[in-house]
């Protein structure tokens, strides 16, 4: 037999040793994700077996004319970026704030990682003890100066249910974000800012020119990264309000855990997910952008 | 107006920025201290409209429940360890083999697979439960951890080669150079020059997997029928909170017993932790 040259042996030991990795992409992802597609063309209940066959786009068809698809969609994406925004925000203040030394700053800085690190279960449940209409701690804050919040179910009322869940998904996931945001703030020479002192440049002119500009990467991959994962947070939602009351925090991810696994509606389900996965699509469009610049950059 | 020297006015304003970042970080702590707060009460206490800054007594009773009254919790406990340790084992081992060939090895369609593994990271995971339920239903596999912790790696293992491949380009190749020349193989410069100096990385992939098992609801919920199998997470709810009122004294105490852990290990490991989850987007 022919000895194999030193890059061939390279070659054959790359592809031996990501063959698992492709495997597992295979079967749990790629695998998965085409049936889910088929199957949301079948009329596919699990209570009704005998019923099972292919309808074509009806299950489209339902959701978009008689479901709530619509509203549950734009919930989806106001949850996934009214999160972003307030993270983004939030997120660059206090990394901006922390960006400079002082006494047990270390430890601040920690402690904004704890929400970030605790059990989707636990926060789930420290919300709603929170946010507890007679016992918990807001509506008692609140009493204690004479507002009238005695018994005020912010979860359990259509108009605040939902500012309640986007609250508690900032919190969740700020320290995150603080975190990205001050490895990209280590980044920027110092001597910039020297540069623009000596100029006689003001704070929010060295934010603007020399900040913001050299954050402008980490940004856009919070930003991306932040939407796929809000947009597609399933425990979160479910453990905090189950989608409710009436409906008014149903997510996609939550009415297709709903649809499949309480109704076993399984066509309808896939149909749903497959919308969830089209809306990604339009914004891993973006993330690959962003990561080829980055490719182009180093 | 009161008019300062530009020293003393930046000293003014270096302190109120302070002030206001241990404002904002003792609210946000805030959720985190009435967990703890209410795990120490009793009951009564916790639910009394009675208003109080510190807890007048402090009682561990909570804990005694939930760790003793019935061995639910404890069996939780130990299932999330099993199928943590065991997707730990998988996840790591297979994401150092890819993330080494992607890092080092060239070979045929490595810059598409590069582009696959992110991809992962779009796919809705409530899109993959379909399928795979209803396979595993069909082959028997539902209800057995081993079909939560294949599952879990899925999850893992994105991250975990991603991770190791930025680690691994890290490591100078002049060091696995010089021990190749010593007619070292490939495998064997991986396993005993590039991981050891990678440890960092191999321990936050370890740990990562093992806490995504640990904080996995939805599938481990799913799949996991029995009673006795279920992992913390599904467990834990639907002890102390699916019918009715929930047993908040009881909650609480699992709640700490269930952070701890993750809370430790996430403040250990932040920085990788962040690299990792930003697609090696940040240096850390």
């Amino acid at each position: 037999m022919r000895r194999l040259t030193l890059s061939q042996r390279d070659a054959l030991l790359g592809l031996a040793l990501i063959s698992p990795v492709m495997i597992f992409v295979l079967v749990f992802v790629a695998w998965p994700f085409i049936d889910t597609i088929r199957t949301s063309f079948f009329n596919y209940n699990l209570l009704k077996p005998k019923q099972v066959g292919w309808i074509g786009l009806q299950n489209y068809i339902t959701l978009f004319t008689t479901g709530n698809l619509i509203p549950m969609w734009i919930r989806t994406v106001l949850l996934a970026f009214s999160t972003i925004a307030g993270q983004l925000v939030v997120g660059l203040l206090i990394a901006l704030m922390l960006n400079r030394p002082f006494v047990g700053r270390g430890i601040v800085r920690s402690s904004f990682v704890i929400p970030w690190a605790l059990p989707t279960l636990v926060a789930a449940f420290a919300i709603r003890w929170l946010f507890d209409a007679n016992f918990g701690p807001t509506n008692q804050v609140l009493s204690l100066f004479g507002l009238p919040f005695q018994g005020f179910p912010w979860l359990g009322r259509t108009d605040t249910a939902m500012p309640v869940v986007i609250m508690a998904h900032v919190w969740k996931g700020l320290g995150y974000v603080i975190l990205l945001m001050l490895a990209g703030l280590q980044t920027i020479p110092t001597d910039l800012y020297e540069a623009a002192r000596v100029d006689g440049a003001n704070m929010w002119q060295e934010f603007r020119r020399i900040t913001l500009p050299h954050l402008r990467y980490v940004i856009s991959i919070a930003f991306v990264l932040r939407f796929i994962w809000t947009f597609n947070w399933f425990d979160f939602v479910f453990l905090t309000t189950s989608g409710g009351p009436s409906q008014s925090t149903m997510t996609l991810p939550v009415s297709v855990y709903i649809t499949a696994f309480k109704s076993f509606n399984m066509g309808k389900a896939a149909a749903i997910a497959t919308v969830m996965a089209l809306t990604l699509m339009l914004f891993s469009v973006l993330f690959i952008r962003v990561a080829m610049q980055e490719e182009t950059e180093i | 107006m009161l008019r300062l020297a530009p020293k003393r006015r930046a000293q003014l304003w270096n302190v109120l920025v302070i002030v206001a970042v241990v404002v904002i970080a003792a609210l946000n702590l805030y959720p985190v201290l009435q967990i703890v707060l209410v795990s120490l009460q009793p009951m009564s206490q916790a639910l009394s409209k009675h208003i109080r800054l510190l807890p007048e007594t402090i009682t561990l009773a909570n804990y005694a429940k939930i760790l003793l009254k019935s061995d639910q919790f404890p069996r939780y406990f130990l299932n999330s360890m099993t199928i943590g340790l065991a997707n730990m084992a998988v996840s790591t081992l297979i994401s150092a083999l890819g993330g080494y060939a992607l890092a080092r090895l060239r070979f045929p369609l490595r810059s598409v697979l590069d582009r696959v593994i992110l991809f992962v990271y779009i796919i809705p995971p409530v899109m993959l439960i379909i399928p795979i339920y209803l396979v595993m239903i069909n082959s028997g596999l539902n209800d057995q951890q081993i079909g939560v912790v294949l599952i879990h790696t899925l999850f893992s293992i994105p991250f975990g080669t991603w991770m190791l491949r930025g680690f691994f380009k890290n490591v100078p190749a002049e060091l696995e150079d010089a021990a190749r020349v010593d007619g070292t193989s490939r495998l064997g410069t991986l396993f005993r020059i590039v991981l050891p100096i990678s440890l960092p990385g191999i321990a936050s992939v370890a740990l990562f997997s093992m806490l995504t098992s640990w904080d996995e609801f939805m599938y481990s919920g799913i799949l996991l029928s029995t009673e006795a199998k279920r992992t913390l997470p599904f467990g834990v709810y639907t002890l102390v909170g699916t019918y009715g009122e929930v047993r908040w004294d009881e909650m609480m105490a699992a709640s700490v017993l269930q952070a701890l852990p993750m809370v430790i290990v996430f403040l250990w490991l932040q920085r990788y932790f962040v690299q990792g989850l930003s697609a090696g987007a940040v240096k850390g």
